[in-house]
């Protein structure tokens, strides 16, 4: 009886053509950071691994926005989000005789160390990335937000567990990396506000 | 969502407070100061007291007590001999890309180990940490991996030898710390190495 009060809906498509560009926009982000981080500069790899999101998914937002497919909206916070940053990771562990105490920089030596440290990097950066993208997707999307973080919960401890250590911050930076960066930026062109009159998902 | 970015900031503060509060080991590379003869933990683990300085005097065998010594520190004599025989412990070499112990490299380690293990063995809490060292070429990770395989084929050898297992500990630094920066064949030799050194847990 509420079935046929109640009719369901179909759910709206998740990839539309705004949800690809931004995806695409997520990928060339990853790209250009590969770019970056090959300089070796510490302080452009930190600025880096804070802003790309936000550098990639500017040109697509403006591209949408030129076509006229979404409205616009406040991007600033991505300037603080900080994606899955694994190089960030393994370079503040290769400097940690820097910034941490002899003794504990000593005692973390060793590919165990490494790569819990790595996870640890990784996990309290998906925090800070959630808090940022959440701005931007003004209470959208929250939940497939939540079910990508899990999932890259998930995969970050299979890199660190299962696979062998010499192969884990490869397996975490050229696959699971762009996957993440891909996946904040559909993320936030799926939660983007259409213009007045034009709806991408029809129900 | 301010509490997420308030929980992530709490959370970092509290894996770096955790790192810190961590730290336990005293490196004893560089001369400590003189350890007191009584120590507190003797009041709650009551041992016998320590053999007399003169019999730990340098550079003399030291025989081996039947009881332990009451802080499992050694004093500044001892651990002054323990050094001295530390250094004459030559680092041991590996070849590219192997962490098997070559002849020459267990040679390095048998000499003075002997003794090692029995001055050891009167100090429970004092432990011999063995770095695991690489030369340049390839990954970070490939090589902390590998340091950390030549530091436990050491450690498996010094077991061998007598030395507990629980006062042998290990850590690598893969191509962090090499004692010769230049690129040929003769310098990444000797970056090829474990190193051994004694810190109090």
């Amino acid at each position: 009886m509420s079935l046929l009060l109640n009719p369901r809906t179909p759910a709206p498509r998740f990839w539309t053509r705004t949800t690809v560009l931004f995806a695409a926009g997520g990928l060339f982000a990853y790209l250009v950071s590969l770019v970056l981080f090959a300089t070796g500069s510490a302080w452009l790899l930190i600025a880096t691994s804070l802003v790309r999101l936000l550098l990639g998914i500017a040109p697509a937002a403006r591209i949408a926005r030129r076509f006229g497919w979404h409205s616009p909206a406040r991007l600033y916070p991505l300037a603080f989000a900080l994606p899955y940053p694994v190089n960030l990771g393994l370079c503040a562990y290769a400097k940690r005789f820097q910034w941490l105490p002899f003794d504990v920089a000593r005692a973390l030596s060793g590919p165990t160390a490494a790569l819990t440290f790595l996870a640890c990097v990784l996990l309290a950066s998906r925090w800070i990335t959630d808090a940022a993208v959440s701005r931007v997707l003004n209470g959208q999307q929250e939940e497939r937000l939540r079910l990508l973080g899990r999932w890259l919960f998930a995969v970050t401890a299979i890199g660190v567990v299962l696979v062998s250590s010499p192969l884990s911050p490869w397996f975490l930076h050229y696959l699971i990396e762009p996957v993440a960066l891909t996946g904040y930026a559909a993320l936030i062109g799926q939660a983007l506000p259409n213009p007045p009159g034009r709806e991408e998902n029809p129900p | 969502m301010k509490h997420s970015a308030k929980g992530a900031m709490i959370a970092v503060a509290a894996v770096a407070l955790v790192g810190a509060a961590c730290a336990k080991k005293v490196a004893v590379n560089t001369p400590p100061p003189a350890a007191p003869q009584t120590a507190p933990a003797a009041v709650s683990n009551p041992r016998p007291a320590p053999a007399p300085a003169s019999a730990r005097a340098a550079n003399t065998p030291v025989a081996r007590p039947a009881t332990t010594p009451a802080s499992g520190i050694p004093n500044a004599a001892t651990r002054a001999r323990i050094d001295q025989l530390l250094a004459r412990i030559e680092d041991a070499y590996f070849d590219y890309d192997k962490a098997a112990l070559r002849p020459d490299a267990m040679k390095a380690l048998q000499t003075d180990s002997i003794e090692l293990r029995d001055i050891i063995a009167q100090y429970p809490n004092y432990t011999l940490t063995i770095e695991g060292h690489c030369d340049e070429r390839g990954s970070a990770e490939y090589n902390m991996a590998l340091g950390d395989r030549r530091a436990v084929a050491a450690k498996d050898y010094l077991v061998n030898v007598g030395i507990a297992s629980s006062q042998l500990s290990v850590v690598s630094f893969g191509k962090e710390h090499p004692v010769c920066s230049e690129q040929d064949e003769a310098c990444w030799q000797k970056n090829r190495r474990i190193h051994i050194v004694a810190m109090a847990r």
